[in-house]
């Protein structure tokens, strides 16, 4: 009796795991992964004996799963109730709250990025310059409850004080004291490894404060949110369960922006990338995603030229700076093929400002390459 | 191909037993045949060459010892060339390289490396129709004179490319006539999902510690954490090896093959000559009745039997791979036996039962430390770390942290590795046998749908531009 049933227990299930991969549509293109799925593979002569089609039918199958989203949340999900407690670098916390889990920095490359950073500035200052350096802390370092107990992580208030207590033209400011103490949670997001706008927010008065100007205040600002942001450490480790969040953006209201970004350089007379609302990536709703450079004209009356030598967490930052600077520049070392010294003179630039997230910055590979000007 | 991927549980398996049940029986080693060229070619087209001439080559000789029922002289070089045939090709494509590496750090020698890639299986497939013909030379089993089912054997590929290692003598006869029951199905169906449970839930899972363990330099462990490293990486490769070993056994049983038992709870054993008759039983098998007692076994004096010892597993230790910690792993054993034969084998008799456990899996433990060690000073540096002597501690956060990660995952891994599952499951049978009837069932399901779930979301690969 029990054998039939185990027996076609099994044959079921064959026949299940079979149809699933020539079920459903085809995907081309996988937002969650944000990648190109592989397609039906060619079957010639050619492709078997190069060893092609086996790899691409492997990739084939794999990719046009039928449902293979929710297959990954069911396996993730009993990880969990096994007492895992990070999947694919993200540390699982309780409920929806993710953060990422980096591996430890490597102390060379910390270095070679503090030395490139004093010689910038003693060039930039000896031009005139004012040079400031804001530090991001990580979601981690503001809400260590959200991490698992013992979860290794490094330790950025460390990090923060040899930046800090670096000889250096610059002035630092560690917006760590001014997240912790606004005691508000939501100032990074449940799962995106990026702060919010209001996150931001905090850290753009704390940059103010240091460059002695006067926050314009919220009612110069009209705030508004999209919905239905799941970031990029859910999915690396999608969960069922997990609520969509609000993206929350300021934007100027009496000043006029014109800002070119992208890769083909697009204009646009708002800060805010209105066409990114709709995919999956909504932190891009804030100046675009990947690009070496943006740059925005506004209509501030002020005769200073900022330019931010940034990672992403710069981006949110941007309207609360608009009304001090007429013009906002910013690089991103990782992709920007120019010397920087030369962008400072060719845009006449009187202040810049460095805003990097503190483990970014650390073990960025790119920064003290793009920093340091050819003898 | 591996069992545990999507290509082979979703396409080939599926399409493979359609097409065998519905041939007739006398047809079906072909379609074996063939699909199992097709398995071997996903991961090595080029290398079918060699399975297919090794194949060949040891028909035809067992055809030639056939022929020569009476001529001992001829029998002797047929055999001796079937013997130097297949330790030839698995000496030239797995140990050239090492033995190359060794030549060359003597002064004045200079040989290229030959940077071959291992051909998948020859460890197996040469052991397999070695045995081939030695039971032939010996008359213990017939020539067989059908090359398609001679081939089928060499290259069945439920059990191609990790065994376990099926001496030809075993399956001689379902070769030629095998039924193929429901029962055997249902039975098949079973192991095969136990064994991918194995591999997929549990090896996979605590490989990821032993992975993370080993990234730490092993000189900076604290005693807690290199014992949790060496727990993970035991119940790794019991569940990896027995899980793919259950896999072929179950796969084979679905065809209608009765294979050997490879493993038979190694880690509940009291001592290590215990463990070994545990750990690899087809392995151990194949070199007792094809060297230990061809070379005279236990019955010509001590100092024959030692020798004896010390060739199988100096041998035992090369097979698992081509470089010296695995010779040196062999020799560890080897000595080790030796000693509970002549010496040790008495008092472990007298110590209680948990003393003998104890001995036994400490010793596992260090060995499997020299088994994956690929650089001395990491080896040395972990054995010291087992003894806490690193000057790391006793425990640190990282270890806390992993130990509340993996705990259940190893804990579930310690049970399995017992029999006592096993025994609460006959229990159940002969109690409550319907409920223990729908129990396994659910058990099945479950298996099968969480493996999947595992196997699918290996392929699952966000690439994130995380720091646009």
């Amino acid at each position: 009796m029990i054998k039939t049933q185990t027996a076609l227990l099994f044959v079921i299930f064959l026949v299940l795991a079979f149809l699933m991969v020539f079920i459903g549509p085809e995907t081309a293109f996988s937002e969650m992964e944000n990648r190109v799925m592989q397609q039906k593979p060619s079957l010639t002569l050619d492709a078997i004996l190069s060893g092609r089609f086996m790899s691409e039918s492997v990739s084939y199958i794999q990719d046009q799963y039928w449902q293979r989203s929710w297959w990954v949340r069911v396996k993730n999900g009993s990880e969990r109730l096994l007492g895992k407690r990070d999947i694919a670098n993200t540390y699982l916390g309780e409920a929806d709250l993710y953060t990422e889990k980096r591996s430890p920095i490597n102390e060379d490359v910390f270095n070679r990025n503090l030395t490139a950073l004093q010689s910038f500035c003693k060039r930039s200052s000896l031009m005139g310059l004012q040079n400031w350096f804001l530090l991001v802390p990580s979601s981690y370092s503001i809400y260590p409850q959200r991490l698992p107990s013992f979860a290794p992580v490094t330790d950025e208030g460390e990090l923060s004080r040899v930046i800090t207590a670096l000889d250096s033209d610059m002035v630092v400011v560690d917006s760590f004291l001014s997240l912790v103490s606004s005691q508000r949670s939501d100032l990074y997001f449940r799962t995106d490894h990026h702060w919010t706008s209001d996150g931001a927010l905090l850290a753009a008065e704390a940059v103010l404060a240091a460059m002695g100007d006067i926050p314009v205040g919220e009612a110069s600002f009209e705030r508004g949110f999209i919905t239905g942001f799941l970031g990029s450490l859910y999915s690396r480790a999608p969960l069922f369960g997990v609520s969509a969040e609000e993206v929350t953006y300021y934007s100027p209201r009496d000043l006029v922006v014109s800002m070119r970004y992208g890769e083909k350089g697009e204009t646009s007379d708002s800060l805010l990338v209105w066409e990114n609302a709709g995919v999956k990536d909504k932190y891009t709703l804030f100046l675009g995603s990947l690009q070496p450079e943006v740059s925005i004209i506004t209509s501030a009356e002020s005769p200073r030229h900022l330019l931010i030598l940034k990672d992403s967490f710069a981006h949110p930052l941007v309207p609360h700076l608009v009304p001090f600077f007429s013009e906002i520049r910013l690089l991103d070392l990782r992709y920007f093929r120019g010397s920087v010294g030369a962008y400072l003179n060719e845009h006449k630039i009187t202040d810049v400002l460095f805003c990097y997230n503190l483990s970014w910055f650390a073990s960025d590979t790119f920064f003290a390459f793009a920093l340091n000007e050819p003898d | 191909m591996v069992f545990s991927s999507l290509v082979f549980l979703s396409v080939f398996l599926p399409l493979f037993l359609a097409v065998y049940y519905l041939l007739p029986a006398r047809r079906r080693n072909l379609w074996l045949l063939v699909a199992s060229l097709v398995f071997y070619s996903w991961g090595e087209p080029i290398y079918i060459i060699l399975m297919v001439f090794s194949s060949l080559w040891d028909y035809l000789i067992g055809l030639g010892l056939a022929r020569f029922p009476d001529d001992l002289l001829r029998r002797k070089t047929l055999l001796l060339l079937s013997i130097m045939g297949n330790v030839l090709v698995l000496g030239f494509f797995k140990y050239a390289d090492f033995i190359i590496i060794n030549l060359n750090l003597l002064p004045g020698v200079q040989i290229p490396l030959l940077n071959l890639p291992l051909p998948i299986g020859i460890s197996f497939y040469t052991f397999q129709t070695m045995s081939y013909t030695i039971d032939v030379y010996r008359r213990n089993v017939p020539a067989q004179r059908d090359f398609i089912s001679f081939a089928a054997y060499v290259t069945m590929f439920p059990q191609l490319i990790a065994g376990p290692i099926v001496r030809y003598i075993e399956v001689a006869k379902e070769l030629e006539d095998r039924r193929g029951t429901l029962a055997q199905f249902a039975s098949g169906a079973e192991t095969f999902t136990l064994g991918l449970c194995y591999k997929v839930l549990i090896a996979n899972n605590v490989g990821i510690l032993w992975e993370r363990m080993k990234a730490v330099p092993s000189n900076e462990l604290t005693l807690l954490s290199a014992w949790l490293g060496i727990l993970a990486f035991s119940l790794q490769i019991y569940f990896d090896f027995s899980g793919y070993s259950l896999m072929a056994i179950g796969l084979g049983r679905i065809l209608g093959f009765e294979y050997p038992q490879n493993f038979n709870y190694p880690y509940i054993s009291q001592s290590i000559s215990e463990f070994w008759r545990r750990w690899h039983m087809t392995l151990g098998n194949w070199f007792r009745e094809y060297v230990y007692i061809p070379l005279g076994g236990n019955r010509k004096g001590t100092w024959n039997t030692l020798r004896n010892l010390a060739i199988v597993w100096i041998l035992t230790g090369i097979w698992h791979g081509a470089s010296w910690n695995f010779l040196l792993w062999g020799c560890y054993y080897g000595v080790i036996i030796i000693l509970e034969r002549v010496a040790i084998g008495g008092v472990l008799l007298k110590v209680p039962r948990f003393l003998r456990h104890l001995y036994t899996l400490m010793i596992v433990a260090v060995g499997w430390v020299i088994f994956e060690t690929a650089d001395p000073g990491w080896g040395v540096g972990y054995l010291r770390a087992l003894l806490g002597g690193t000057g790391f501690g006793l425990q640190d956060f990282y270890f806390r942290y992993e130990a509340l990660s993996f705990g259940f995952v190893l804990f579930l891994g310690v049970i399995l590795a017992t029999d006592l599952p096993e025994k609460v499951l006959q229990w159940l049978s002969e109690h409550v046998p319907t409920a223990s009837g729908w129990l396994r069932l659910v058990l099945m399901s479950g298996g099968l749908i969480l493996s999947l779930a595992y196997i699918v979301d290996s392929g699952y690969n966000p690439f994130l531009y995380l720091r646009f």
